[in-house]
């Protein structure tokens, strides 16, 4: 049978409901009041950020040791995202270019956090340079990734 | 290690962009019976039936239920398996435990994916935690950017060598009639094409393919029988990354440990291989983008750490080198998700079987490592041979 191949369009716009359970909790929960916590491994010793329930190395509770690491770090990578990209949190393309970087933050040497740097400019960020976390102001802040807007270079 | 497995049947689609002359069931079917005919059995001869694809890449849960006829499965036993960008492997993994195990004399494996139907990309983001990273995360083109970056870092290898190492993919793709992308490239095309996630461009990702590719398992008492010579899956290994790693993807300023090098160096002790670029001699790894290739040619032990991307420079890894590596054009040149794992296995069992045509490696091939990869990091590693 020979005719025309038929293609129907199917829209999915769903809704889903996630908890961010005790550990993560409370670390969004820090960020509402501009702190950023990790907790520390009983077992051996090594930090998790964010903050998780079980150490996966040693399969041991995480306990109850809370690390209040400092707004300051060093960039160990980044990238610069171009092409826009999905995002799962909006349902749509997220706006684009922004500068990536995963950064050790003092306070938590066997760690890195994960976010955007207010620098654009390729020839100006680099490996090994110091930046800080910039927060909303207070009331804007609802203990999410983005209370911090994103971190600045370190004069 | 229980009952010895071979692979008796092999097929795989011709892999393209837009399918839409077949549907899924359709795509799936043309597959499975390509490895039938090659095994030379029937449906009635498979004890089991092993599927696997990424759920939600085509907006549709359990697609196992949708594709049972043609994939054979009708009143069979079998399972559906989905472990990301490894599902391939992993449902290839099942089909091998299922036979190994004495319980099944035959299996057939079938994976698929049907990405003219999707934005793959907006499925795949939800992989990530929603709390911590998924406002950032620039799926797969991110891993790979961060890749990329730390690789070049750490051991001075320029775009110039992923460019490079991109145009030997495009090379061998060409000599392989499944492929999905026969690019004739230049490594200026490579460099000049636009950045998605810098250090990652255009011309560095798989594309979205649509594919199936089915093998067909027996134990060694079928396969004697078999008219084509067996290729045997002589041992397997399998390992996952801790949960953590999916936070950021960075969450340590230095993995201090891979999946993929825990896997190999326990498959490699098994089987007595101490020296993996003399004792392999053809590989098929999981690179859906070139900047992979370097950590993975490292991690598999081919060469010393930071040393990859000098072998790539000096070309052994082509079709005639002395270290053929993705002779079928890789991950890179064909994606269809579901099906990679399966093709990479599948691709590795024609080079032994001498059937792989103008992709045929130029040196005597009788020995492959197989594997796939996701961003998950569940890691299967298969270790094939031409004899027991």
């Amino acid at each position: 049978m020979n005719g025309e191949l038929l293609e129907i369009i199917i829209p999915l716009d769903l809704r889903y409901k996630w908890g961010a359970g005790p550990h993560l909790g409370a670390f969004l929960r820090g960020l509402k009041e501009g702190k950023i916590f990790a907790n520390r491994c009983p077992e051996c010793g090594r930090l998790q950020l964010p903050p998780t329930p079980v150490c996966g190395r040693c399969h041991v509770a995480m306990g109850e040791e809370w690390i209040e690491l400092s707004h300051q770090g060093e960039v160990i990578s980044y990238s610069f995202v171009v092409d826009p990209m999905y995002d799962a949190g909006i349902g749509d393309m997220r706006p684009v270019p922004y500068t990536i970087a995963a950064i050790v933050l003092d306070g938590g040497p066997d760690v890195a956090f994960f976010h955007k740097l207010e620098e654009e400019d390729p020839e100006k960020v680099q490996v090994g340079m110091r930046v800080e976390a910039v927060f909303r102001p207070p009331a804007e802040r609802e203990g999410t990734m983005e209370d911090i807007i994103h971190f600045r270079t370190v004069s | 290690m229980g009952e010895r497995v071979a692979i008796v049947g092999i097929g795989q689609t011709d892999h393209r962009f837009i399918r839409s002359d077949v549907n899924h069931e359709e795509m799936i079917n043309e597959a499975v019976s390509l490895a039938l005919e090659d095994a030379g059995l029937g449906i009635k001869d498979i004890d089991t039936v092993i599927i696997d694809n990424m759920d939600l890449f085509e907006g549709h849960y359990l697609a196992d239920g949708m594709v049972v006829d043609g994939a054979g499965m009708f009143l069979k036993p079998g399972l559906k398996m989905n472990t990301g960008g490894t599902s391939g492997a992993t449902a290839v993994a099942t089909g091998w435990q299922h036979v190994a195990s004495g319980v099944f004399d035959t299996a057939l494996v079938v994976g698929w994916q049907k990405q003219d139907a999707s934005p793959s990309i907006a499925s795949l983001v939800t992989a990530r935690e929603p709390f911590y990273d998924r406002g950032l995360a620039a799926g797969a083109v991110g891993i790979f950017a961060s890749m990329g970056l730390r690789y070049m870092q750490e051991t001075g290898c320029e775009e110039e060598h992923a460019a490079l190492a991109r145009v030997i993919m495009a090379d061998n793709a060409r000599r392989n009639p499944h492929a999905h992308l026969k690019l004739d490239l230049t490594t200026r095309d490579v460099l000049d094409s636009r950045v998605l996630v810098w250090p990652v461009r255009l011309l560095h990702m798989s594309p979205t393919s649509c594919g199936a590719c089915a093998l067909v398992l027996a134990n060694e008492k079928r396969a004697e029988k078999q008219e084509k010579p067996p290729v045997w899956i002589r041992d397997l290994e399998t390992a996952h990354r801790e949960v953590s790693v999916f936070r950021g993807g960075c969450v340590e300023p230095q993995p201090a440990v891979s999946a993929i090098e825990v896997a190999c160096s326990r498959l490699y002790k098994r089987n007595g291989i101490t020296k993996p670029a003399r004792d392999v001699d053809v590989w098929e790894l999981y690179t859906p983008s070139s900047w992979a290739l370097f950590p993975w040619m490292e991690l598999f032990h081919i060469c010393e750490k930071g040393e990859a991307w000098r072998l790539v420079e000096k070309e052994v890894i082509r079709i005639e080198g002395e270290i053929p590596i993705e002779p079928s054009g890789g991950v890179v040149s064909t994606n269809p998700i579901g099906a990679s794992g399966v093709i990479r296995v599948a691709e590795a069992a024609l080079q032994l079987r001498g059937e792989a045509g103008d992709r045929q490696v130029s040196k005597k091939a009788e020995t492959a490592i197989a594997t796939a990869w996701g961003a998950a990091s569940w890691i299967v590693v298969f270790f094939l041979s031409k004899h027991l």
